[in-house]
């Protein structure tokens, strides 16, 4: 056995093992080889043992193993030759085809891209590297795998080999693994090539450069009333179909109200503006969409198209689901943005990197929610891969939202259609690798300008001060009471003796492993050891901080640190005293036991609680913090003990003394004094909790993201190549760089500013995806389907364009017209296509059944949001309140009931008004979903969702017909359809098909409609207005009323 | 709350549904075949012809498997499996919180009178990772039980009476030692949610061959739901039409299944007769939209399911010999009986997949033992042990159970050693656990796999959730490896990218 250890100064070489019949084979190879010569004059190492140089052994053992073990090429004396493939046939290969073959290369799938079945298969390997490893077999990845040593690998998966057969394998590899060339199984050739991107894969459409096209010619000149008209109607006229007729004034009124708001016309809207098309179509079509893009509503219909990409959510998911606070200002941003018709390049730019733009706003904050909208699991099993994956689920998002590109496909090896490489994929990744990971109360920041924050950190530390003076004094008056008393506060004074688990700097400081770059993420559990950390005692920070005894200088931005200690029993509290500078996290067996903002001037006493106490456990414990600083004196210092106090801490005299202390007390000093300092204590709490400005659940980043590696099948325990941040390299030119990075800083502000340089790529008005993709969204939701139908995927796996110079010339007008989404709008909007009836054509059906050509207008179900809120709009309980924080209407009781904790988590809105709000600001909440929009094919929470659904099921029927909420309404409606004029039952029905179809209905219906009123009263015995609501319930029921023309 | 679909439109193609997709063989991982040549286009079809169709088939929709008439087609309507199927259902006893392996089917006999010793082992689950342990020696007696002799503790003396039946994985592993991921996983395949559950699958697979009734079914416990809710029972990123519908065993088995402004039956059928009226005349000029056709079908089935659950879950028809058998009215075992005896009654109504949780909510509510195991299982074990014993025998006395799948088990097992430093309460273990599986393909009375010595990982023949999960869709005739659903780029499988065997040792 062969050792080549070239690592360090100190490289030890030991060149053979003690393996009398390996050595022999390499010496009887030699002998053979030099002929004449001995080996020591060659070789003279090789017997007196003194090392050579390393370069020399190096190239020396290079020749020895490629001649010994022939690896790659074919050298073996024939008789170990004939062995070698003896010894595979009749004892290796067995041993592989019953354990391995299955998954590696026997069958028809192929585990880890690694073929076991030949040599070339074994020495090209897989996900993990060659199988064999040719410096040093010993190292090899097959024997690593098999030896289940390490808990991430280990194969076979069933169960470890025994040893008999682990000798063999090993025995195997150490004789260079030579195969029975008569037993090979070869892969299809090419198998687990590399991945190159070529001019050709450059060529595919939508990586092309954006081109401007004409407007083509068309026959009939007069059908066009814009240029989107021409490339529309060349095609029908190709085809040789002739295209709907108009649509009539009403159909369209209805079809682009809610189109644009999600809405129903009201009944006058509806008859002034047919009134306006009978007049002037061409006028009144345009005023009427300039008044609908200009109504609020606009926003909170198109948002919830975007809001569908994104996965918005607001809750975190898995065992707690806990909401995440103030995530629906990002909801709010996406809302605004469209009403403000914000550019689309700075929509992008806001969402991706609202931090790092020159000067951010609040609203540009919130729009970097987008990296906080993910599931997000807060113990998972894995916490390392569980940082990737949430990682992974931004770089999946970003990727099919703004470049229709399904990068999620290269997370485990390349994409098998597009040219996107696994290294591409975590390339892309590292933009986002300095994000820090969510947290259960959220990455909440507060904004505000710098000079408020600045006044408001003041002016509340003087509060602090005030308070805890006010709160010295009170504890003085107890004890001073107390110890004259030397009543019940002395017996309180004799529990337990205080266990000091880490002592700080007051006393005799904990000993701290420390850095002051960032650890890899599990720096903080029980389970790993710190790597080139600094061990002092504690107390950490410059000179000159009030209050602070330095054992050691702490002068940047940032410090990790932890302790060890060891324990007996769990105790029953646990205090933490500390002293920390702006922001601190600390952790206890890696669960995080506490948190703070803002700086402390002096030690302060934290109980803490649950949390800490499940973490606590008997024997080895660890306790890290870290603790960030940016402007000041600063400091870091902590100590962990029982709660009971060296320093007499009144609040464990007043928990002890119990009642009766506190009667005493109040007795004694004439007012309820613990009462009194109980308050200050809160207050002081309270205080320390508040925040300038605006709290915004929103990204935060670390200046200075760790490595970021390539992880071999997904995995984050098996990193492979090392990356830095870049765009898919198809996506570049053949002779274009990367976007460059600049860190950004500002005052109290430092980030990597990769996304901002991702951000500005994508919006770049040079980027041929990013329009494409966008101008293809708005068509599809005007028309039902893309332009490219599959509207997230414009890779290989999706579908063409049915008109790629149409598509072309909407994007090229976007960017040039500056990237104004309204006026996209318009654009579509006033085109004739957009204008055709929906009518079934038995011509046409005949030749393109599925209107691939668009020669109508499809007809299409509302939204589920749409179904709620007109039922809502017709019974007049409407409640159009915009933004703000998220809406709890009722949900039925069953529905309630499949949660853990039935009712938690959905406390109904106390005022009645918000059970009426439009559906776009009810909870989104993971784990319960409003059932009856979920059931209505709202969008999934957990992945992007382009195009939904539109299932009809009949227990959607049974939503309709017999839920509490829709026969609410249709009572409600019923109630509406007996104000305002009406009296006669016919006057009623009448109104009420108006409102639910906005059109008049014509007698047959009005008769139908009559005759159930008549039926329900004579035969069931109804009386008018309970007969008027079951009227109500059908008019709701109605497919034209959830169907649009 | 949706199941049984009537009909999905899917934008990409308007009037188009997205069909069941078979890869074949030769293009596994992502295919390199154009998606459209997998959406199917339903063209100008003749909607009064679907509707007869439709209606026409009461109850038992195209049991032929064939397409509705008219180009009209119903994808939950029931479709041959990809290969021979040895399962038509499948109840699923899900005993959430993660019931003790070495306390009920895997015995450990070297354990007893280790009780209180420390022990070397490496363990994983709430409280972390640790590297030793103090044992808590099983807490029931194993007794042999049938031909095969198995041993079976005392916590199930009933299912112990049916282990000829069954056949016991005791080298489960799974990926997560904690309930909210390791749920996901144990249902969705995955520790990440957004996928579609087990249940869901075998819908999108085979369809439904009752209309009238969910195709998927899931009953919870009394106290709640399992962690997480309704993520136990999505179709993720399918149509909604493919989740789980919670069934309850009283009152309205399903949601919305009654009027709420208590509108009796017959004045329901007068409106719907004028509903439909309406309909049909808007229809009349849109005779091409088969999606209108189908919710006017919908009404229509909807009207139906009103009768047809409740009468599924009436239970006084069934003999008193019956429901004995089950535990019905017998204190503890009454909730849990009935739901077992609700799920035959599914079963035979053409119900493809049924979940039945022992547990629900939080703690000791479920099989979560931290504090006191014997208190714990006891509860839990008594509740379900005569419940499912009666199910077995009912389903086998009915020559039922050769092609019913009864699949039971946690989202984990539990440790051999105690979580705190006094009691016998056991942390969760993802190392190592036992499920077991009886009729519906399963060869009875064989058990596969070991755990060690003390039960606290797999060493022998290691199975994974995924191949539990290849081996239930495999004996519905289903390829796990094949029954994929094109998302994000992807063609999604239950198994996974990589792919997963059924356990053939248990396959008969």
């Amino acid at each position: 056995m062969i050792r080549h250890h070239v690592t360090g100064e100190e490289a030890e070489m030991s060149y053979f093992s003690k393996t009398e019949t390996v050595r022999d084979k390499i010496a009887g190879a030699f002998r053979a080889m030099l002929g004449p010569f001995t080996l020591q004059t060659v070789f003279p190492f090789m017997t007196d043992g003194a090392p050579p140089t390393r370069a020399l052994s190096r190239s020396l053992l290079a020749g020895l193993t490629s001649l010994v073990f022939g690896w790659g090429a074919t050298w073996l004396p024939a008789d170990d030759e004939d062995a070698g493939h003896a010894f595979y046939r009749e004892t290796v290969f067995p041993l592989l085809e019953a354990n391995c073959f299955e998954c590696h290369g026997g069958g028809d799938r192929l585990k880890g891209d690694f073929r076991i079945t030949s040599r070339a298969g074994l020495m090209r390997g897989g996900h993990f590297g060659p199988g064999v490893n040719e410096d040093d077999p010993s190292e090899s990845v097959l024997l690593r795998m098999v030896s289940y040593e390490d808990e991430d690998y280990q194969m076979p998966p069933k169960g470890k080999l025994a040893d008999a057969d682990l000798a063999i394998l090993r025995e195997w590899v150490e004789r260079g693994a030579p195969y029975d060339p008569e037993l090979e199984i070869e892969g299809e050739p090419g198998e687990a090539a590399g991945m190159v991107v070529t001019d050709e894969d450059r060529d595919y459409w939508a990586y092309r450069d954006l081109s401007a096209p004409v407007p083509p010619d068309v026959d009939d000149a007069d059908w066009e009333q814009n240029p989107v008209d021409r490339f529309i109607l060349a095609r029908l006229e190709e085809a040789g179909l002739e295209p709907n007729g108009p649509a009539t004034p009403r159909q369209l009124v209805r079809r682009v109200f809610y189109d644009l708001t999600g809405l129903p016309p009201s009944p006058k809207e509806i008859d002034s503006w047919e009134a306006a098309l009978e007049t002037d179509p061409g006028q009144a079509w345009r005023s009427l969409i300039e008044d609908l893009l200009a109504r609020p509503q606009y926003g909170e219909k198109w948002a919830r198209h975007w809001l569908d990409l994104v996965r918005y959510a607001e809750t975190n998911g898995f065992e707690r689901d806990n909401p995440k606070p103030h995530i629906w200002r990002y909801r709010d941003y996406v809302i605004d943005a469209f009403n403000r018709d914000t550019p689309y390049d700075r929509f992008i730019i806001e969402q991706l990197a609202g931090d790092e733009i020159a000067k951010p706003t609040e609203a540009s904050y919130a729009a970097t929610g987008f990296h906080r909208l993910m599931q997000w699991d807060d113990e998972p099993a894995d916490r390392k891969q569980h940082v990737y994956d949430v990682l992974a689920d931004n770089v999946l998002v970003t990727g099919e939202t703004f470049l229709a590109t399904t990068l999620g496909c290269a997370r485990c090896h390349d994409h098998k259609a597009d040219p996107i490489s696994q290294k591409d994929y975590y390339s892309f990744m590292a933009y986002f690798h300095g994000i820090t990971p969510y947290r259960t109360e959220g990455t909440l920041l507060s904004w505000a300008a710098d000079a408020e924050k600045v006044a408001f950190e003041k002016r509340r530390e003087e509060r602090v001060s005030a308070e805890r003076k006010k709160s010295a004094a009170l504890e003085a008056e107890m004890l001073t009471w107390i110890e004259g008393s030397g009543g019940a506060g002395e017996a309180g004074r004799d529990g337990p003796e205080a266990v000091v688990y880490v002592d700080d700097a007051r006393g005799e400081p904990a000993s701290w492993f420390f850095t002051t770059s960032r650890p890899a993420p599990g720096w903080k559990e029980v389970g790993e050891r710190v790597k080139n950390w600094t061990r002092a005692p504690g107390g950490f920070g410059k000179k000159g901080t009030p209050n602070a005894r330095i054992g050691a200088t702490w002068d940047t931005e940032a410090i990790w640190m932890r302790t060890t200690f060891g324990a007996t029993a769990i105790p029953e509290t646990l205090v933490l005293e500390i002293h920390h500078d702006e922001d601190v996290e600390v952790y206890l067996n890696g669960h995080r036991i506490y948190v703070a903002t803002g700086y402390t001037r002096d030690y302060e006493t934290v109980k803490l609680g649950r949390a800490a106490l499940d973490a606590f456990q008997t024997g080895r414990n660890v306790l890290a913090i870290h603790c960030r600083q940016t402007a000041g004196g600063q400091f870091i210092d902590a100590s962990l003990r029982t709660g009971t106090t060296r320093n007499d801490s009144i609040a464990e005299l007043i928990r002890r003394g119990g009642k009766k202390l506190e009667r005493d007390l109040q007795e004694g000093t004439g007012r309820n004094i613990v009462k009194e300092w109980r308050d200050t204590q809160a207050k002081i709490v309270a205080i320390r909790k508040e925040l300038p400005g605006t709290p915004i659940n929103a990204v935060t980043e670390v200046a200075e993201p760790g490595p970021m590696h390539v992880h071999l099948r997904g995995s984050a325990h098996a990193p492979g190549d090392p990356v830095s941040p870049a765009v898919p390299v198809v996506m570049t030119g053949p002779d274009d760089g990367q976007p460059g990075i600049v860190p950004v800083e500002r005052y109290g502000f430092r980030s990597s500013g990769r996304r901002l340089a991702l951000a500005q790529w994508i919006a770049h008005p040079e980027n041929p995806l990013t329009a494409r993709v966008m101008v293809n969204r708005i068509w599809q939701h005007h028309f039902g389907r893309g332009i490219v139908p599959s509207t997230s995927d414009f890779g290989k796996l999706g579908e063409d364009p049915t008109h790629p110079e149409l598509l072309d010339f909407l994007a090229a007008s976007f960017v040039e017209g500056g990237w104004s989404i309204k006026d996209l709008h318009r654009l579509i909007l006033t085109s004739r296509a957009y204008r055709m009836s929906s009518a079934p054509d038995s011509a046409n059906l005949v030749q393109d059944p599925s209107n691939k050509l668009f020669w109508r207008f499809d007809m299409r179900r509302l939204t589920a949001e749409e179904i709620r809120d007109s039922i809502l709009a017709l019974s007049g309980s409407l409640n159009l309140e915009r933004g703000g924080p998220w809406v709890y209407p009722p949900l039925p009781t069953e529905v309630l009931a499949t949660a853990s904790r039935p009712g938690k988590g959905w406390p109904v809105s106390k005022d009645e008004s918000d059970h009426f709000r439009r559906s776009v600001y009810v909870h989104v909440k993971r784990s319960l979903r409003h059932q009856m929009l979920a059931d209505f094919d709202q969008a999934p929470t957990d992945s992007p969702c382009a195009v939904r659904f539109a299932t009809t099921v009949p227990t959607q029927a049974l939503t309709m017909l017999n839920s509490a909420f829709v026969n609410e309404q249709a009572v409600a409606f019923a109630e509406r359809l007996s104000q305002g004029g009406a009296v006669t039952a016919r006057e009623k029905v009448t109104r009420g098909l108006e409102l639910t179809l906005q059109r008049s209905p014509t007698p047959e219906e009005i008769a139908e409609c009559l005759e159930l009123i008549d039926r329900l009263r004579s035969e069931h015995g109804l009386d008018d207005q309970a007969a008027l609501q079951r009227f109500a319930l059908l008019a709701l029921n109605l497919n034209e009323f959830v169907y649009l023309d | 709350m949706t199941s049984f679909l009537v009909s999905i439109v899917h934008p990409i193609l308007i009037q188009s549904i997205p069909i069941l997709h078979i890869m074949n063989k030769s293009s596994h991982f992502c295919g390199n075949v154009k998606r459209r040549e997998f959406l199917h286009t339903v063209g100008g079809g003749f909607p009064a012809l679907a509707l007869t169709g439709m209606l026409g088939a009461d109850g038992y929709l195209n049991k032929a498997g064939a397409a509705s008439a008219g180009g009209y087609e119903n994808p939950l309507q029931a479709r041959p499996a990809m290969n021979p199927a040895k399962a038509k259902s499948v109840i699923f006893i899900f005993c959430y919180g993660g019931p003790s392996h070495i306390d009920t089917f895997d015995y450990k006999p070297s354990m007893y009178g280790m009780d209180g010793k420390t022990v070397e082992v490496k363990t994983f689950g709430r409280g972390g990772k640790k590297n030793e342990g103090r044992i808590v020696e099983p807490k029931w007696k194993f007794r042999q039980y049938g031909e095969c002799g198995k041993h079976v503790s005392d916590l199930f003396p009933n299912v112990g009476r049916c282990v000829d039946d069954i056949a016991f994985l005791h080298s489960m592993t799974a990926d997560s030692p904690i309930h909210g991921s390791a749920l996901l996983m144990m249902n969705c395949g995955s520790v990440i949610s957004g996928k579609p559950s087990l249940g869901s699958w075998v819908n999108y697979g085979l369809g439904s061959v009752n209309e009238n009734l969910p195709g998927y079914v899931v009953m919870l416990d009394r106290s709640g739901g399992p962690i997480s809710g309704a993520k136990n029972w999505t179709s993720g990123y399918m149509p909604a039409s493919y989740q789980g519908t919670v069934f309850r065993s009283e009152g309205q088995p399903i949601l919305n299944l009654k009027n709420v402004k208590g509108m009796p039956r017959e004045e329901q059928r007068v409106l719907i007769d004028s509903l439909n009226h309406l309909n049909a005349g808007h229809l009349e000029q849109r005779y091409d939209n088969t999606n209108l056709a189908a919710r006017i079908a919908s009404y229509e089935l909807a009207y139906k399911m009103q009768s047809t659950a409740p009468e599924a879950i009436d239970l006084d028809t069934e003999s008193e010999e019956t429901k004995g058998l089950y535990g019905i009215g017998a204190g503890q075992t009454d909730d849990f009986g009935k739901k077992c005896l609700l799920a035959r009654r599914l079963v035979e109504r053409g119900v493809r997949f049924i979940q039945i949780y022992s547990g629900g909510a939080h703690n000791d509510d479920n099989w979560d033992a931290h504090g006191d195991l014997e208190k714990n299982h006891n509860l839990h074990a008594g509740r379900t042990d005569r419940p499912i014993a009666g199910l077995i025998q009912d389903l086998k006395r009915r020559g039922m159970l050769e092609d019913t799948l009864i699949v039971w088990g946690g989202e984990f097992g539990r440790q051999p050693t105690a979580e705190y430093e006094y009691g016998t309460g056991r942390d969760h273990n993802s190392y190592g656990f036992t499920m077991w599986m009886a009729g519906g393909g399963v060869k009875g009375g064989v058990s596969v796999g070991q755990t060690d010595e003390l039960g606290s990982a797999a060493v022998e023949n290691r199975y994974h959730v995924k191949h539990l999960h290849a081996t239930i869709l495999s004996l519905m005739g289903l390829d796990p490896n094949a029954l994929t659903f094109f998302h994000g780029g992807l063609d999604e499988s239950l198994v996974g990218i990589e792919g997963a065997s059924p356990i053939r040792e248990i396959m008969a």
